[in-house]
């Protein structure tokens, strides 16, 4: 191997009757050693959608050269999209000796800068030297390698290069060229990455909100016991000072606790119908106060900006901090803007001149966004990244919660939150809210949210002379179903009730249950979601309306866009009269509407 | 006020045992007593034996919640003023005058006062 000839034992690898044996053709065709899956799937992006089987690891000649450009391959070789080049390591510092065209389109460079070049040209900062070390070293024992590589363009751009590079050896073993091919991968990387992320958060969000549910637990009854203690410390001053000291630690451990909730979305929100602008014009002062002498606020409000649904005491948390942030990054001062507007996002972004809405991650429809822009010194993309992990944090003293606490509300109020930001050019926050849908078609009764019509009768008189109607009400939690069920016959609905999805179905078939309406909850015990039970009962009663409840808003939702199409999504823990308006749609499907009109699907997640 | 109240027999339905310790410890420091009971299948069959004058209970617990215990309570007796501790804004729905709604996390303080101002508007409390 040192001489840089491969063994004999090579020549037992090569593939039977592949031109070796017969003398007539000996020396005719090229031959190789098939790649039996071998080359590390994990570690590298595969063309073939999995581990490489029988393309070749090592390839034998018998005419080196590169003059002959008339057989078809060559064609092939020029066509192709996958770029593609040879070096010769017999020459000094493995020069490249050929490139295809396709490896010209990728790398923007001319023939003339490729060749006779070594192809660490390429590399640049951010590439990975311990991954260039595995490339040397499987060149040096010359033998196959596929692996991500971070590389450059010509005009500096960086790309994440999914390199296979194999030996190319002559009939004798001795080693000829190397060929390496190569494929931008960097999209699939980028969201790799961000989905990578999400799944962090997910689970640090499932983590958080379990581990703060218990301590809320123990928290509460420290306090308590303290409490109690308090009540009996009499005139010892130093014992009612222990207390008064730990008391305080109990309270300051609550607050932590909250704001992990806060962070994991399972902060129990109380959202009322809020216009971004007066929000902002209202918490000002404080504001101003906040940010001090030396940061100068300035508010750009959209006039006639629709309002949205929103926990008020919480979207003023979230701004102050955002803005707390503002006021660090900007020492020595600057200016800070609170500013609204408007976003309408398409289905496809052709329509309308909206934008898409794959580019915010966020359903179609109309939002209100509210922007924070600073002068600070921005943060560099390694810390953007990580901005809304918890406990993340460039602050000393920081908790590191801040944003991870802005970015759980906006996402548990169906928003966005989106980070914008680079070293010496400031930081722009957006929150992006839903507006509230029926914002145009709002009767005055509608801005007394609290006020329902209880009474069955008026609640009847709004379907007159209409048969009552059966709403199937499915959910595991007696209290939560109790609570539906008194509500909806409250109503003036017939209700059944079911505590599981099988329970459900055997519900369906025992007697002749003509049911108008299914109303489940998605997360359930047992074999059966909501959704499943969902197309079960369709197969049984077709087109039949679903209102489906769930507390988690995201991926099972969002994976399931296609089957949900014409089943509603409502938010839990919701309210009374959400449920009332909301059922009371859902019916409207099937009485009035086709039940696959759009114009009533509300996606929510 | 502490003067006016009467001392009464109170079932203690929690089943976070140093929840149910603490709420007993405060209960009983006002000069309460109090059976517990760490879920509502138990509170009934204390119930059973020795009957309450009035009954503090979490919604969520295993086996039987505070919901299902109540009505089971209230079919025996009607009048029972109960005193339910509830996680989230709207769970439950106050029925009668006799229900006390208290929302987590409930200090012990809160817990005596309310409980006392239920046994006081009832009226009808006997003393020990």
């Amino acid at each position: 191997m040192t001489d840089g000839t491969k063994d004999a034992g090579k020549g037992g690898e090569r593939p039977p009757g592949a031109g070796m044996d017969g003398e007539a053709e000996a020396g005719s065709a090229a031959t190789g050693v098939p790649a039996r899956g071998e080359l590390d799937a994990r570690q590298s992006y595969s063309p073939m959608g999995g581990p490489g089987i029988r393309h070749w690891k090592e390839g034998y000649i018998s005419r080196p050269g590169l003059d002959d450009r008339s057989s078809v391959f060559f064609t092939a070789v020029e066509m192709t999209r996958m770029p593609m080049l040879v070096t010769d390591p017999n020459q000094p510092d493995n020069p490249i000796v050929f490139a295809n065209l396709a490896f010209l389109d990728l790398t923007q460079y001319p023939e003339n800068e490729v060749i006779g070049r070594n192809c660490r040209f390429l590399q640049g900062p951010q590439t990975d030297r311990g991954v260039v070390d595995e490339i040397r070293s499987a060149v040096r024992d010359q033998r196959a390698i596929a692996v991500d590589l971070l590389n450059y363009k010509r005009d500096g751009s960086p790309f994440w290069n999914a390199l296979f590079l194999g030996p190319i050896f002559d009939q004798t073993g001795k080693l000829l060229y190397f060929f390496a091919s190569q494929m931008d991968v960097t999209r699939r990387r980028t969201s790799e990455q961000a989905f990578r992320q999400a799944q962090k958060m997910e689970a640090i969000g499932q983590l958080t909100a379990g581990l703060a549910h218990d301590f809320n637990n123990l928290l509460q009854v420290i306090a308590g016991n303290l409490e109690i203690a308090a009540g009996r410390a009499g005139g010892d001053s130093l014992l009612r000072r222990s207390i008064e000291h730990a008391e305080r630690a109990a309270e300051q451990g609550a607050k932590l606790t909250q704001q992990l909730l806060t962070f994991a979305r399972k902060q129990r929100l109380d959202p009322r119908r809020v216009n971004l602008n007066s929000l902002v014009v209202d918490f000002s002062e404080m504001l101003v106060r906040t940010l001090g002498s030396k940061v100068d606020l300035r508010l750009d409000l959209k006039p006639g900006l629709p309002s949205c649904t929103l926990d008020t005491v919480h979207l003023e948390m979230a701004l102050l901090n955002v803005l707390i942030n503002a006021r660090d990054a900007m020492p020595k001062g600057g200016k800070a803007t609170v500013a609204t507007s408007t976003l309408s996002l398409n289905d496809n972004g052709g329509d309308g001149g909206g934008e898409k809405g794959g580019t915010h991650n966020l359903p179609p429809g109309h939002y209100a966004v509210l922007r924070i822009h600073d002068e600070g010194e921005g943060m560099p993309p390694e810390v953007l990244q990580r901005a809304t992990e918890p406990f993340f944090t460039t602050k000393t003293p920081g908790t590191g919660l801040g944003l991870a606490m802005v970015h759980g509300f906006v996402q548990q109020s169906h928003g966005r939150m989106e980070i914008e930001s680079a070293p010496g050019k400031g930081t722009t926050v957006r929150m992006i809210f839903p507006i509230d849908p029926d914002q145009r078609a709002a009767s005055p009764r509608r801005t007394a949210p609290e006020e329902i019509p209880v009474d069955p009768a008026v609640a009847a008189g709004r379907q007159p002379a209409e048969a009552i109607q059966t709403i199937l009400l499915v959910e595991d939690n007696d209290d939560v179903s109790h609570l539906a069920e008194n509500y909806l016959r409250s109503l003036g609905y017939r209700v059944l009730t079911a505590g599981s999805g099988e329970e459900a179905m055997e519900l369906l078939t025992g007697e002749d249950a003509a049911v108008d309406l299914l109303f489940t909850d998605l997360v359930m015990p047992g074999g059966m979601n909501g959704l499943v039970l969902a197309e079960r009962m369709r197969e049984r009663i077709p087109g039949i309306p679903v209102l489906l409840a769930t507390g988690y808003t995201d991926d099972l939702v969002l994976q399931n866009a296609n089957t949900m199409q014409s089943m509603d999504i409502m938010n839990k823990p919701y309210r009374r009269i959400e449920l009332a308006e909301r059922v009371r749609a859902a019916l409207a499907k099937s009485t009035g509407r086709k039940p696959n009109d759009p114009a009533y699907f509300r996606h929510e997640g | 006020m502490r003067g006016s109240v009467s001392v009464a027999h109170i079932l203690l339905a929690e089943d976070e045992v140093l929840i149910a310790l603490m709420f007993q410890d405060a209960l009983e420091v006002e000069g309460h007593r109090v059976s517990v009971a760490h879920d509502g299948i138990e509170a009934l069959e204390v119930d059973e034996h020795d009957p309450a004058e009035v009954l503090v209970t979490d919604l969520a617990m295993p086996r039987m919640g505070g919901r299902e215990l109540l009505k089971r309570l209230r079919e025996r007796r009607p009048d029972l003023p109960a005193l339910v501790v509830s996680g989230y804004p709207g769970e439950f729905e106050i029925a009668t005058e006799m229900t006390v709604l208290l929302p987590k996390p409930v200090s012990p303080k809160v817990l005596t006062k309310r409980l006392n101002q239920l046994l006081e508007d009832r009226g009808t409390v006997k003393g020990f």
